[in-house]
């Protein structure tokens, strides 16, 4: 009889405990997510306040090459296409992790339910 | 980063606007660069006896504390706060992107605790958002 109910105690325990990993993975996954967003952003006003300093160094410089201009322009635009492309996969990235806990969801409440009972 | 983020010594007594408390120092890096050149004072940290400590001489307009840390969760480290201090004019949120269960909910609301997502804090604009209705509706 003990022995059954230690089992029972254990196996409610295994559930408990497995549920916390589950929500702590999905916060930490969360949280990176988030910090990835706030960087990008943070990137995005870096490259403002870039563009802003070398327009200005370049409109206080004469005779500047065009073949430079070009280039400098050239490579802003590059910088903001990438950025471009992170913003759109974190953005997916995050569609992804929401379809998965709503799978998740649907899947292991029953589990646990059975599982403690 | 601002020196806010270097586990500040708060030896003054002091109301400051916020305080934040996560072991994940990418997150304060983030949030230490949004409020960069901002009026919002701040003491960030990543240890939560030094939140503790900083606690005791600041009484800050708004708390925020990650749910998970090691050694103590944010649930365990705001009723000790809570405890300890006058923290009735602070709005406590607990920073979590999963919603805590049994008792750390049941805890949560006796302490008039919000939950807020991660994201909310590492965005610039929902930052703002949020210090800004918090410290207008202190004013007011």
């Amino acid at each position: 009889m003990n022995a059954g109910s230690e089992d029972a105690g254990t196996q409610v325990h295994d559930v408990a405990s497995k549920a916390n990993d589950r929500m702590r993975s999905s916060h930490d996954i969360k949280a990176s997510l988030a910090i990835a967003n706030g960087f990008s952003q943070a990137l995005e006003l870096a490259l403002d306040d870039l563009q802003d300093s070398y327009l200005s160094i370049v409109n206080s410089v004469d005779n500047v090459p065009a073949s430079k201009l070009q280039l400098l322009k050239q490579h802003d635009n590059d910088c903001r296409f990438c950025l471009g492309r992170l913003s759109s996969s974190l953005q997916q990235l995050k569609t992804r992790i929401d379809q998965c806990d709503a799978l998740k969801d649907s899947s292991h409440a029953p589990d646990e339910q059975d599982d403690a009972a | 980063m601002t020196n806010h983020t270097c586990e500040a010594v708060c030896s003054d007594f002091h109301s400051i606007d916020l305080i934040l408390l996560d072991d994940d120092k990418l997150t304060l890096e983030i949030v230490s660069w949004i409020l960069k050149g901002s009026a919002i004072s701040n003491h960030l940290f990543t240890d939560p006896g030094l939140a503790m400590d900083c606690l005791k001489n600041n009484t800050p307009r708004i708390l925020v504390v990650d749910y998970y840390m090691p050694g103590i969760n944010g649930v365990e480290f705001l009723e000790k706060c809570v405890a300890d201090q006058n923290l009735t004019n602070t709005d406590k949120f607990l920073c979590t992107s999963t919603v805590p269960r049994g008792d750390s909910l049941s805890v949560m609301q006796q302490l008039g605790v919000q939950l807020i997502e991660k994201q909310v804090i590492c965005d610039r604009s929902t930052l703002f958002k949020l210090v800004d209705q918090k410290l207008v509706s202190k004013q007011t």
